[in-house]
């Protein structure tokens, strides 16, 4: 097929068919489980240490909710989102099913981004019904609530998720096999968790002498760009960046504000996160393109 | 303008070549059988039709548009019955034909649909819990959906009870006077002889045969063949026999009914009457102990294009020592059986 067939209806149909299978399974419900107990979980944290600070004479927000709210949904996402895509393709190659989705008039391109936006609103249902329980844990028992901030953590929240997703379809249509999807979906979760952050101590051991750099001291902007590459990273740090008065101070020299070179703004972290997005997509539907059912 | 055109193609997964050269047209408003035992490239020809597979070197065009390049106008006037997917187990009957009428923009009822196939019984159950044969009832009803041009059923028959392989056929007898083309695989040659107005037999990646069910019959053996049981056999008889009229062909067995005996036998490839035949026999003074014909099956005829060397080899022998009359049109795949999960 020619270059960029893409017909909205098929995406939307598609799109539409996945919810529909994905409402009945069990996966949708133990994932909007997870997002409840997390946060609201770390919403009646949130209201607990306050009232604790409050009673010690401290300082009103000496916790950030947002922080406490970033924790779980900074690996929650991450993991839930590679889980969501990981079979969308692979498993209906798996089953023969694609042949009845491919039968119809849609493209591959169609089937990829069809199968991108279902899972994705699988995704976001569950953190929005986690998020609406920790609004209401908020409002309920704490008398003061920043919308703005709520807002902003919601929506690049659900772009951090969305990327995920993307991963997880890209890989899924990449590799045309669930036991292949999964590896590779593994292998990327351990890469990014664990691996990428080493590999910046390590360089910054070599050149600096020191795997990190001293407390309090500005580090390189390399040091302090490196972790933007990552998803993860790039998620933080425009949430840093958008939300000021949420980055504690101990930290602040890895967030730096206006006068700061543009890659290390706020904006060009959702950019990177959108890269992040849209290249496993594209790559993932070349491969599938080419590939033979 | 043909419905299906296929012209000089090939494909090859790797060192395997699934289909050589292949050509064949397939003309509007018929129900064309493609035969062959599995493994003879059925799936890979169609997998090629709808570009779930690309071809090594050819052409093929659907409705006069290229395969690959317009797929999805292909796609959209055509209903697919594939062979070996599994409907989407937590969907219900109704939620895959919505997908099916949504995905082509039809206005279909989901309901008459099922009605056709037999399965309104289960439309509001997960296709998870149906058997195979409801599962290909439902694919059947899927590809009906939007009253499409062309009509590709892979196996329709698969999974089906006798009782629901009659009604599938009697739904392409139905859609076909509508106006479809119905394009129809097989490996069981009696699935397709009801119904298709020709017949095209895959070997191997190459089309041995393309002809109407009758036409296939005539060029492997004549009519049927008779075998008299006679007491003795002298060469006078045989020759008033090869001189009677319609006769083609005149050979003697030895050995007897179910090999138990040596009676003699007399087999007769006839066209004509057989009462002249055995006439001829008992006026040259044998004595006719007993006899029976055999039709020539489509069967036979498919295992003369599908097994040894191919066309004209039954003609020549195409008697058989068995005792039954052969209207028995039982399968017998299991010299050509191969799985196809290699080509995949």
């Amino acid at each position: 097929m020619s270059s960029l067939d893409v017909d909205p209806r098929s995406v939307a149909t598609i799109a539409r068919k996945d919810l529909q299978d994905a409402a009945r399974s069990r996966v949708l419900w133990l994932l909007t489980g997870l997002f409840v107990i997390f946060l609201g979980g770390a919403a009646f944290l949130f209201v607990y240490l306050e009232d604790l600070f409050a009673q010690e004479g401290e300082e009103v927000a000496a916790v950030s909710l947002i922080l406490l709210l970033e924790q779980p949904v900074a690996w929650l996402l991450p993991l839930l989102g590679l889980l969501v895509g990981y079979k969308s393709l692979a498993g209906e190659v798996d089953t023969g099913s694609v042949k009845i989705l491919l039968s119809l008039p849609h493209s591959r391109l169609d089937a990829v981004l069809g199968k991108f936006v279902g899972r994705t609103l699988v995704l976001w249902a569950s953190l929005f019904a986690g998020l609406a329980v920790a609004l209401v844990v908020i409002v309920a028992f704490y008398d003061e609530f920043h919308l703005w901030d709520f807002l902003v953590f919601s929506g690049l929240s659900m772009l951090f998720g969305a990327v995920f997703v993307a991963l997880g379809v890209g890989i899924s249509a990449m590799t045309t096999s669930t036991t292949r999807a999964a590896v590779g979906i593994v292998g990327l979760f351990v890469f990014l968790i664990f691996v990428f952050d080493t590999i910046r101590v390590g360089l910054h051991y070599l050149l600096e002498g020191t795997p990190w750099p001293d407390l309090g001291a500005q580090p390189p902007e390399w040091f302090v760009f490196y972790p933007r590459l990552n998803p993860m990273g790039a998620y933080d740090a425009a949430l840093m960046s958008l939300l000021p008065d949420v980055v504690p101070q101990a930290v602040a020299q890895y967030y730096p504000s206006a006068d700061a070179p543009f890659y290390l703004s706020g904006w060009f972290a959702v950019v990177i996160l959108l890269v992040w997005l849209a290249v496993p997509l594209v790559v993932g539907y070349l491969r599938f393109e080419g590939h033979d059912l | 303008m043909a419905a299906i055109s296929v012209a000089g193609l090939t494909k090859r997964y790797g060192q395997t070549v699934a289909l050589d050269d292949l050509s064949f047209r397939v003309h509007e408003n018929e129900v064309f059988g493609f035969l062959g035992p599995n493994g003879a490239g059925k799936s890979t020809t169609i997998n090629v039709l709808l570009d779930f597979a690309r071809p090594t070197a050819g052409d093929v065009r659907v409705f006069d548009h290229d395969a690959q390049r317009r797929s999805r106008e292909i796609r959209r006037r055509t209903g697919v019955l594939p062979e070996g997917a599994s409907t989407y187990d937590r969907l219900t009957g109704r939620q895959h034909l919505e997908f099916v009428i949504g995905s082509k923009g039809a206005d279909d009822d989901p309901e008459r649909l099922l009605e056709r196939v037999d399965l309104v019984d289960a439309i509001d159950k997960k296709a998870g819990g149906y058997s195979k044969g409801m599962s290909q009832r439902l694919l059947l009803a899927m590809a009906l959906v939007g009253d499409p041009d062309l009509l590709i059923l892979d196996e329709p028959s698969t999974g089906l009870d006798p009782n629901g392989a009659r009604e599938m056929r009697d739904i392409v007898r139905e859609e076909n006077a509508r106006g479809a083309t119905v394009f129809f695989s097989s490996h069981i040659m009696e699935q397709v002889e009801a119904v298709c107005d020709r017949v095209g037999i895959l070997r191997d990646g190459e089309m041995v045969a393309v002809d109407t069910v009758s036409g296939l019959r005539d060029s492997v053996g004549q009519g049927s063949t008779l075998h008299v049981w006679v007491d003795h056999v002298d060469e006078t008889a045989l020759e008033r026999v090869r001189s009677t009229p319609d006769v083609t062909a005149v050979t003697t067995e030895g050995e007897g009914r179910g090999g138990e005996s040596a009676e003699p036998t007399i087999a007769v490839q006839t066209g004509g009457a057989k009462t002249d035949v055995i006439h001829a026999i008992e006026s040259a003074g044998l004595e006719v102990r007993d006899f029976e014909t055999e039709e020539t099956s489509l069967e036979d005829v498919f295992h003369a294009y599908t097994t040894g060397s191919g066309s004209g080899a039954v003609a020549g022998e195409g008697t058989r020592t068995g005792t039954e009359t052969d209207t028995d049109p039982e399968p017998d795949t299991g010299a050509t059986e191969e799985t196809e999960a290699g080509r995949r």
